[in-house]
């Protein structure tokens, strides 16, 4: 069966004043309904690899097939019709929303882009969309900032998967929670995972999350290349 | 601390602002009926010229008998037109020019910027002026589009600025990643968080071009006679500025009068917008 | 060095586009000002005198080849040489802005150190009001109600003009310095006070924010007197920005000196460059474009290099 996502001598490096940081000739596939974990000190890459599949930067080199397309060749509309398949939880729960946007809006904003809801199925969607992540349908009209960060999270959760997607890139979903809403995050994104067999690249540093979530653990070093690895 | 104190002050003056601004577009659009006198109309060019300001005639009469303050209402009409859908122009262009500046970044962001530096380098009075030596004289509408087109440099470069920090933000680049186009996210992230500092730039671009409209009407290659505005009224009394002052002190005040309402108007909605500065 | 580059390639900039943008215009030169058309065979001749029958790239090439020369063509207004003319009101000009920004930075550095000393009080507040409205005055205006009030009514100085027509050339040595400052006092007073209510509010705002940088606090901590912190420590601060402030007026002095020139009659390039657009004068509107952008340009340099005077670490990247 060929992989989900295969990544293959992917280089992309940052000049930074502290020296360059990013990552260096990394290989590595990924199944569908699997978990990866990718582990390392800041520097070595791991956010730079997430945006590089995101296409939201250009790599250096390397290519990446994802869903059996050359991902990084397509553009334009072809990759925006694309897009849907991978999706994405970011760190920043608060500057992952639009701070002027309501969360129903922010919910559908996917869905639109993509013209898959109408006007009149769109509450019923979001109450639908907010009842997967564990959300009261009442926070639909909240800005933002009126939520926690756990719920801002869970929402980001629910517009990541609005679009069906088969793969998720959480890049460090819980690292900027307290304990408890980061538990309440992490059940809420292995359930749905489970449900839906989807595929999650897990950014995290945190050894700990990663031994529970992961399947498998893709270590980087300082030096933004893949650590062999270590014996558990 | 003492922020307490000149607060009250800051908003009786914003207040003032807008009471004269709400106060002058009503005179310009009531114009043709408060007007005692159509705006050239020559009432007595032999008994009623370069009248003083009297009961009868309030400002004055000119030097060929017409009333002053019929034409300063008329010619509220004209600058206020003129300034205002001056800086349409401009806010549409600078937006425009910013957005795509900010947004592609790179070489088409340096060339731009090299553009607008040199704009903004130029005196704006010498642009408009060269534009008038090589087209001939314009109308109205040509001024209008001349001054939006002089006039959007310092725009494009407030929004280019905006549109790169924004660009960067986590929901932009999740818009980004759901696989929305480029005018999308300029119509729901871009454009909503640029609304409010253009609107402070543009109430003070708004002044700005109707100083530079007196300007270029006192040098007449603006609005042309027999058409009222202020600042080819100023220009017109100059002839009789010994005899009848006046007939240049009433428009000059109107000009005064409109710009600094704009002017506090839009430094008032500027603090509110950045509550660091009190002082 | 990049900087000189780039300065010459604006100013080659601004010739060729303000050379094709003339040429490009409807309307044609020699047109006799009652609308009766010109004699075919004299316009022929008058084309043919100032070289206008050749192709539009050859006249370019050979007006671009003539300007590095120093030789920007004939006037046709005037019938003299462009150089000539732009010579002879370049100093007119030079002298009205270095006044102008005389009185611009002594009245503007002297009323915003003020009004940053004492910050908040009733004084300061009345200041910000007043440069402000100073700042929505039509220079133009402010001219004429300067001519009215100094001229008109109290019979102090001139009306206008740069010396007196009829006595000047009467007088003394000293007498004509004299008369040459009565004549240079108002517009140097409009255009001055016109840039003067910005700097004030520029000069306010950099030495409020010099005011709270950690030296400045920490000799106050030490008991400095408030005079010399004012004077040793904020004033130095503020000093960088307000380097960036005169290469920053000078379009605004440019701009204002074509109206100012006007009101006043002052025999300067911004008078020569409206009268050469309403007359049509192609190659002297060209001058007058060029000297303009040259004073940009220069104007920007200026700035550049007093700033990186002012502060070394700016000297690297400029």
């Amino acid at each position: 069966m060929t992989p989900l996502l295969a990544v293959e001598g992917l280089t992309k490096r940052h000049r930074t004043p502290r020296g360059p940081v990013g990552c260096v000739d990394l290989s590595f596939t990924l199944d569908a309904g699997r978990t990866l974990a990718v582990v390392g000190p800041s520097g070595a890459g791991k956010t730079t690899l997430a945006r590089v599949l995101l296409r939201l930067e250009r790599p250096d080199a390397g290519r990446v097939m994802f869903d059996g397309r050359d991902w990084l060749a397509l553009e334009g509309a072809a990759l925006r019709a694309a897009r849907p398949a991978m999706q994405a939880v970011f760190q920043d729960t608060s500057g992952a929303l639009d701070p002027r946007t309501r969360v129903a809006d922010a919910l559908l904003e996917p869905l639109r882009i993509h013209g898959r809801v109408t006007e009149g199925e769109a509450p019923a969607r979001v109450a639908a969309m907010l009842a997967e992540v564990g959300l009261d349908a009442a926070l639909a009209a909240r800005h933002p900032h009126e939520l926690s960060g756990g719920q801002r999270q869970r929402v980001g959760i629910a517009r990541a998967l609005a679009l069906g997607p088969r793969l998720l890139i959480c890049d460090e979903p819980v690292s900027a929670l307290d304990a408890v809403a980061r538990d309440q995050v992490l059940a809420v994104l292995g359930a749905l995972r489970r449900a839906r067999g989807l595929a999650v690249l897990l950014i995290a540093h945190d050894a700990a999350l990663v031994a529970r979530e992961a399947d498998a653990i893709l270590a980087l070093g300082p030096d933004g290349r893949v650590r062999p690895p270590a014996s558990r | 601390m003492s922020a307490a104190a000149p607060a009250p002050r800051v908003r009786h003056a914003d207040r003032a602002a807008l009471g004269v601004l709400a106060g002058l577009v009503l005179a310009a659009l009531l114009a043709p009926w408060l007007a005692p006198h159509g705006p050239t109309d020559q009432l007595d060019i032999v008994g009623l010229a370069s009248q003083p300001p009297s009961a009868r005639f309030w400002l004055g009469t000119d030097a060929v008998s017409r009333d002053v303050l019929s034409r300063v209402l008329h010619g509220a009409r004209v600058s206020l037109a003129v300034g205002a859908f001056g800086t349409l122009v401009a806010l549409v262009l600078g937006a425009g020019i910013g957005l795509v500046a900010g947004w592609s970044g790179g070489r088409t962001d340096a060339l731009l910027m090299g553009l607008v530096d040199t704009g903004l380098a130029v005196p704006r009075v010498l642009l408009v002026l060269a534009v008038v030596a090589v087209t001939g004289g314009l109308g109205t509408g040509g001024l209008v589009l001349l001054l939006g087109a002089t006039g959007w440099f310092g725009i494009a470069r407030l929004v280019r600025g905006q549109v790169r920090s924004l660009r960067t933000r986590a929901f932009v680049e999740a818009a980004r990643t759901m696989g929305a186009p480029v005018p999308w996210i300029v119509r729901h992230h871009l454009l909503p968080h640029l609304a409010t500092p253009l609107l402070v730039a543009a109430t003070l671009g708004m002044g700005q071009m109707m100083l530079l409209e007196a300007g270029v009407s006192f040098l007449g290659v603006g609005v042309r006679p027999p058409a009222a505005s202020w600042g080819n009224m100023i220009a017109d009394g100059r002839a009789t500025l010994a005899t009848a002052p006046w007939v240049s002190l009433f428009p000059g005040l109107a000009i005064v009068g409109s710009v600094l309402a704009l002017t506090v108007i839009s430094e008032g909605m500027r603090r509110r917008l950045d509550p660091r500065e009190t002082a | 060095m990049r900087r000189a580059l780039r300065a010459a390639a604006l100013l080659l900039a601004v010739a060729t586009l303000a050379f094709a943008a003339i040429h490009a215009a409807p309307g044609a030169p020699f047109q006799p000002a009652d609308g009766r058309a010109l004699d075919p065979v004299a316009a022929a001749g008058l084309r043919a005198r100032f070289a206008l029958d050749a192709p539009l790239p050859v006249q370019y090439a050979r007006w671009l080849a003539a300007a590095v020369q120093g030789d920007l063509g004939e006037s046709f207004s005037r019938q003299r040489p462009v150089r000539d003319v732009l010579a002879a009101a370049l100093p007119h000009s030079l002298l009205l802005a270095a006044a102008a920004l005389l009185v611009d930075l002594l009245v503007g550095i002297a009323l915003g150190a003020w009004q940053a000393a004492h910050a908040g009080s009733r004084g300061d507040r009345v200041l910000s009001a007043f440069t402000m409205s100073v700042q929505a005055v039509p220079v133009f205006w402010l001219g004429l109600v300067l001519v009215l009030v100094f001229a008109q009514w109290w019979h102090w100085l001139p009306v206008g003009g740069a010396t007196d027509p009829v006595t000047h050339d009467l007088l003394t040595a000293a007498g004509r310095w004299l008369d040459r400052l009565r004549h240079l006092a108002l517009p140097a007073l409009t255009l001055g006070l016109a840039g003067a209510a910005g700097t004030a509010r520029f000069v306010r705002g950099a030495m409020r924010d010099a005011w709270h940088e950690d030296h400045v606090r920490t000799a106050r901590a030490m008991g400095v007197p408030e005079r010399t912190i004012l004077l040793r420590h904020v004033l130095r601060d503020a000093w960088l920005p307000l380097a960036t402030l005169v290469g920053l007026a000078i379009p605004g002095l440019i701009g204002g000196a074509v109206l100012v020139e006007t009101v006043f009659s002052w025999p300067g390039i911004g008078r020569v460059a409206t009268d050469a657009i309403l007359a049509r004068d192609h190659p002297l509107v060209v001058g007058t474009a060029l000297v303009s952008a040259a004073a940009v340009v220069l104007g920007g340099l200026v700035g550049d290099l007093l700033a990186a005077w002012a502060d070394p670490r700016v000297r690297r990247s400029a």
